[in-house]
């Protein structure tokens, strides 16, 4: 390259480079809201409930939500929801079943709510798919589902001490989705954060299934967050919620799969 | 007592009007003869002298300016005449009597011309014999038309502009008269006439010298144009802003709208602009006839209108012209050039992102001609030296013009234009996805002259605009959409007479949409969106009427018929819910809408360089662009028509102006206020989803808003030191029923700040340096009021739909333009232009982020980690910091 290309180029680089930069904007407030994250499972298990507080401004912890009345409600079956900790309510063991309406009923704060969600199928697990990168770290790739899903990949390294060391803990979990539509924001995504794994980690898969609701909600979810941050941003707009007197989040049953690796190089 | 009968009072008034108005003729043609310098004393001897000789020795002693044609007093014999202390006037009647010609004063002027013997006396009919005084006005050394010339006579006060193919047409009575024609930039000519039969004068003006000289001289007719130019109406000219500062160098017409009051861009690299207040996709561009429905190139940092091919771009934001409508905020009217009808010539540019060719030529010499341009983006090669994952990034774009002089009342013009864009980047899966669209435009005219008084404009015209979504080029999957529009338009303009021009045409055409399917062997797995047809027809008609010397009225009608054709298959919705879907076969018609649109403005001459205007138009819009973007960049652009789903747009507008012209000083000044109530405006739920989605008419919501706010403009654009400064303050509200909780709220283009400001001057004749300051408001954005916690994700809370504001977008750009040969008459012209966009480095906010983290290494990030999630910051990009360029351009 020439000096003239490398004056050209510096210039153009200049032009465009550094374009995002940290910034304070004062926001204005609104009333706190309570907001619901009930998933339950096809697993028997114990299924969970949690209420929280919005929050006014980012970071923020948020307050839990206490001495509510839950209840899960089939036609033929009724599930009672215990405050096990602050804001987490827990039930007994029952697993959800497809073909089966549920009703989520939550009494809390003198509003009387309920949510209404059935159960979709889950598709098989695509094979795993990790690439080496720098210092012989993994990533993990997600290689989409077949049917609409948010699969959690859970990392665990505990074996390895000085990883844990390096990247202050043992464990991490994160999320994918698949959802059937094709937004442009959603295209030309910022990046995410990556998350490197050492050799040897134990990987669990974990994915749910996701209803036609529970899929748009994921999808403005998704718009608000993972997705918010390119150069083709649409227009803010809250996320949906299934509940209709004024709590927000969402009820959602999910038939689950789950399935274990550990990581190596490809 | 004096008692007056009805009659005898008339009589007397008649009387005494009649007496004053002959002695103020009187006392004027005095005055103009005193002025003149005819009552001095001569005295003179010429033996054997031509004429043109005697008359520059009297101009010489006496001051007195003569105007003649060299037509006039080719062949005449010498002269011979001596005098002593002769009054001037009479010793320039006898001179004149000898080569039998004779003098009329207009202005300060003595116009020669020949003596009419004989001279009929006028009866009844006669004197109301009418004659036309037709013809096209062009450059004198390109033979290319001039848009907007003034053709006036200075004496009635009457006059004309010459329309968009040069041509004009005034209809005097028969009499002697004298006609100027000016233009902007080009030296003003006068002709007398002794009009006694219909009389062609084709006009040849001169332009000045290179726009980089030290004076820009223009003799415009200013009078003119204020009392007859449309309410806040704009043009704008190549060569105002050929000497600007633009990003990286390229300049283009529709970017440098920004310095016209009422419009402002979203921001750094946006080809999106909004017009007091309107949405984006309520502009009419027209290049040549042809819609332009996505004028942008590189995302929309540039546009693809280059002013090397433009002649002339008129803006009509209020008051549209009777043969335009069907959007409701502005009319973005951009003619290109014919090509050089005289001789081969050319012109390049080279900057930091693309080089352009322009080339034009005859055809056949002073007749037909040619105009051909292209550009060709390189800035690809350092993107992807920047970027390995950026595997094409291009833009291209070519125009041409056929000029063709079939015969002295027939001409034949094709304008075709096509551009394309390509941005292809390499995703983790290896595949190549990235988003292409292509603007074509393809426009064939005749223009006939009937009679000396009726002229017709006949086009046809094309326009497409298609956009790619590309998820894996090599295996030809994307994404589509693309609007396709092809329109017949006969339109006859009939110059009755100096107080009636009547406009009236037709218009039938049709329109396709692809509202966006996806194409690819997947096309299963996604929902088919149905294409869709529609057709409309216009009809129009107006009249500018010349009340009386102070009061010109436009008024027209619009009627239109729009219809939605088969094939197509339509959802019906009960409560935004699809119910069911209907089939409509190929050619039937499942949804019409007939449309009136009354315009009518008034014109008042305050003086001779004032006038006030008033004006209401009513205007409609049937096709919609369905985009919930907030970037400033394209994005996935879907364009719907009104039909069962979507009712029409509707704008009713109000202003009033004021135009003023200081013209020894060549300082205009417009400032108008403007209401406007619009009806049925689009807003969209939260995320709706727009792409492959048939049901997408239910993620639709109509309302109603309102704009208005005013504008003050003020340009000199004429000596060493030019400069324009334009403030604008525009509110823009919507209230949409099922959106912000059914309350009224901001549109994002509401702007109460919109100050643009700029300043040319030359240094040395071949030096110019010019900068512009712009302060717009920021664009109306959403932020959050709330978060919360949902599965380790913080999600916004919105409570108030654009209840913020972006910080205020400003940026002063400077320029330097210097021409490098020294002699402006010279066979080549070359100039180095350097300029500094955006010199002050002001980042201006084009979006704020609230879901990034910062890494380690200064980067933002979306947090992946759901168990120990890092902390969000609020961030905000910007596009654009400083840009230096450095351009050469060269005309030959």
């Amino acid at each position: 390259m020439n000096s003239t290309s490398k004056i050209l180029l510096s210039l153009l680089i200049l032009s465009f480079y550094a374009c995002e930069e940290k910034t304070d904007v004062p926001l204005l407030e609104s009333e706190e809201v309570i907001i619901v994250d009930a998933t339950i499972t096809s697993s028997t298990r114990t299924q969970t409930v949690r209420l929280s507080k919005s929050f006014a401004t980012l970071n923020e912890a948020s307050t839990p939500v206490s001495s509510a009345s839950i209840k899960i409600k089939t036609e033929d079956e009724e599930y009672e929801f215990f405050e096990s900790s602050p804001g987490i309510y827990t039930s007994e063991a029952f697993a959800a079943v497809g073909n089966r309406e549920y009703t989520l009923t939550i009494e809390v704060n003198n509003i009387m709510d309920s949510a209404v969600a059935t159960m979709h199928p889950v598709s098989a697990f695509k094979n795993y798919y990790f690439s080496e990168k720098e210092n012989g770290l993994l990533k993990y790739y997600y290689t989409g589902s077949d049917l609409p899903a948010m699969t959690d990949i859970f990392y665990n390294w505990e074996d390895n001490p000085e990883y844990c060391v390096q990247y202050g803990s043992c464990y991490a979990l994160e999320t994918y989705y698949t959802i059937n539509s094709i937004d442009i924001i959603e295209e030309f995504a910022p990046n995410k954060e990556e998350i490197l794994i050492p050799q040897n980690t134990k990987v669990i898969r974990r994915k749910y299934s996701l209803s036609p609701e529970h899929q748009d909600y994921i999808r403005s979810l998704l718009s608000e967050t993972e997705w918010r941050g390119g150069i083709f941003d649409v227009e803010h707009g809250n996320v949906p919620t299934n509940f209709n007197n004024g709590l927000k989040g969402w009820f959602g049953v999910c038939q689950v799969l789950s399935d274990s690796t550990v990581a190596t190089s490809p | 007592m004096l008692r007056l009968t009805a009659h005898s009072a008339y009589v007397f008034f008649s009387t005494r009007i009649a007496i004053f108005l002959t002695i103020q003729l009187f006392a004027l043609t005095a005055v103009a003869q005193t002025e003149s310098g005819l009552e001095q004393s001569i005295s003179v001897t010429y033996n054997n002298e031509s004429l043109e000789n005697i008359l520059h020795d009297i101009s010489e002693q006496t001051g007195v300016e003569f105007s003649y044609s060299s037509e006039i007093v080719k062949g005449l014999a010498p002269i011979t005449y001596t005098c002593s202390n002769e009054i001037l006037s009479t010793a320039i009647n006898e001179i004149l009597a000898k080569a039998n010609l004779q003098y009329s004063l207009v202005g300060k002027h003595l116009v020669i011309k020949q003596a009419v013997t004989n001279t009929p006396t006028p009866t009844k009919k006669k004197s109301i014999a009418r004659f036309t005084i037709r013809g096209f006005v062009i450059d004198a050394h390109s033979k290319e038309a001039l848009i907007g010339a003034a053709v006036y006579n200075p004496s009635t006060g009457l006059g004309t502009l010459t329309n968009n193919f040069g041509y004009f047409s005034i209809s005097l009575p028969i009499g002697d008269y004298e006609l100027e024609i000016s233009y902007i930039g080009y030296t003003a000519i006068r002709n007398s006439f002794s009009l006694t039969d219909n009389t062609t004068w084709n006009a040849s003006l001169n332009p000045m010298a290179s726009f980089v000289e030290e004076v820009i001289v223009t003799s415009e007719n200013k009078e003119e144009i204020i009392f007859k130019s449309l309410a806040a109406q704009n043009n704008l000219k190549p060569f105002e802003i050929t000497n600007d500062a633009a990003a990286l160098g390229e300049t283009d017409m529709l970017k440098s709208l920004d310095k016209l009051p009422g419009i402002s861009f979203q921001g750094d690299g946006s080809s999106y602009f909004y017009v007091r207040g309107g949405n984006r996709d309520q502009n009419l561009i027209l290049l040549d006839d042809a819609p332009i429905y996505n004028p942008s190139h590189m995302l929309g940092l540039f546009t693809p209108i280059i002013p090397e091919a433009v002649k002339n771009t008129n803006v009509y934001k209020a008051d549209f012209p009777i043969q335009y409508g069907g959007r409701l905020s502005s009319v973005i009217d951009i003619r290109t050039r014919d090509g050089n009808k005289e001789h081969f010539s050319g012109s390049a540019n080279m900057g930091l992102v693309s080089t352009r060719l322009s080339l034009e030529g005859p055809i056949k010499k002073n007749a037909s001609s040619y105009f051909i341009s292209y550009r060709r983006s390189y800035f690809g090669w350092i993107f992807k030296n920047f970027n390995p994952s950026i595997k094409d990034f291009y833009f291209t774009d070519f125009t041409t013009k056929l000029n063709l002089k079939l015969s002295d009342k027939d001409r034949l013009f094709l304008t075709f234009y096509h551009g394309k864009d390509q941005f292809l980047t390499d995703n983790q899966n290896s595949t190549l996805n990235g988003v292409e669209w292509t603007n074509t435009s393809l426009t064939l005219r005749w223009n006939h002259i009937f009679a000396d008084r009726l002229f017709l404009n006949t086009t046809i015209n094309t326009g497409k605009y298609a956009y790619y979504l590309h998820t894996d080029h090599a295996n030809n999957l994307f994404w589509n959409s693309t609007i396709r529009s092809s329109h017949l338009k006969t339109e006859f303009t009939y110059y009755a007479n100096p107080q009636n021009h009547f406009r009236f045409g037709m218009k039938v055409g049709g329109y396709f949409f692809n509202p966006g399917n996806y194409n690819g062997p997947e096309i299963g797995i996604f929902q088919q969106v149905s294409e869709l047809n529609s057709s409309e027809v216009i009809l129009y008609a107006g009249n500018e009427h010349h009340l009386n010397k102070k009061i010109l009225l436009n008024y027209g009608l619009r009627l239109s018929l729009w219809q939605d054709i088969g094939e197509a298959y339509i959802v019906n919705y009960q409560n935004y819910e699809p119910v069911d879907l209907s089939y409509y076969e190929s050619g039937v018609s499942y949804y019409s809408k007939a449309f009136i649109e009354p315009r009518i403005s008034v014109s008042y001459k305050l003086g001779t360089y004032s006038s006030i205007k008033a004006s209401y138009n009513r205007t409609n819009q049937n096709i919609h662009l369905i985009n919930n973007s907030i970037s400033p960049f394209n994005t996935l652009e879907v364009w719907l028509p009104s039909g069962p789903n979507i009712k029409p747009q509707t704008a009713n507008i109000y202003n009033l102006g004021i135009l003023h012209s200081w013209k020894d000083k060549s300082i205009d000044f417009t400032a108008d206020i403007y209401h406007k109530t619009l009806y049925n405006q689009i807003g969209y739920i939260d995320h709706a989803d727009l792409l492959l989605n048939a049901f997408m008419e239910g993620e639709l919501r109509q309302g109603n808003g309102k704009a208005y706010g005013f504008e003050v403009y003020v340009k000199k654009n004429m000596g060493k030191l030019t400069w324009q400064a334009g403030y604008g303050y525009t509110r823009s509200f919507v209230q949409i029923d099922g959106l912000n909780n059914n309350e009224q709220y901001r549109a994002r283009q509401d702007k109460p700040i919109e100050l643009s400001a700029s300043l040319g001057y030359f240094f040395k004749p071949r030096w110019l340096m010019s900068g512009n300051y712009t302060l717009t408001s920021g664009m109306v954005t959403t932020t959050p009021t709330g978060f919360y916690n949902y599965r380790g994700s913080q999600v916004p809370i919105y409570a108030k739909k654009n209840n913020d504001r972006l910080p205020n977008y400003s940026r002063f750009d400077l320029a330097s333009d210097f021409r490098l040969n020294k002699n402006a008459s010279g066979p080549i012209e070359h100039h180095l232009i350097v300029s500094l966009y955006n010199m002050f480095w002001k980042k201006n906010a084009a979006f704020y982020y609230f879901s990034k983290a910062e890494t380690e290494e200064g980067n933002f990030v979306i947090p992946s980690d759901k168990l120990a999630p890092k902390t969000q910051i609020t961030t905000y990009r910007y596009i654009y910091s400083i840009i230096p360029s450095i351009s050469y351009n060269l005309k030959f």
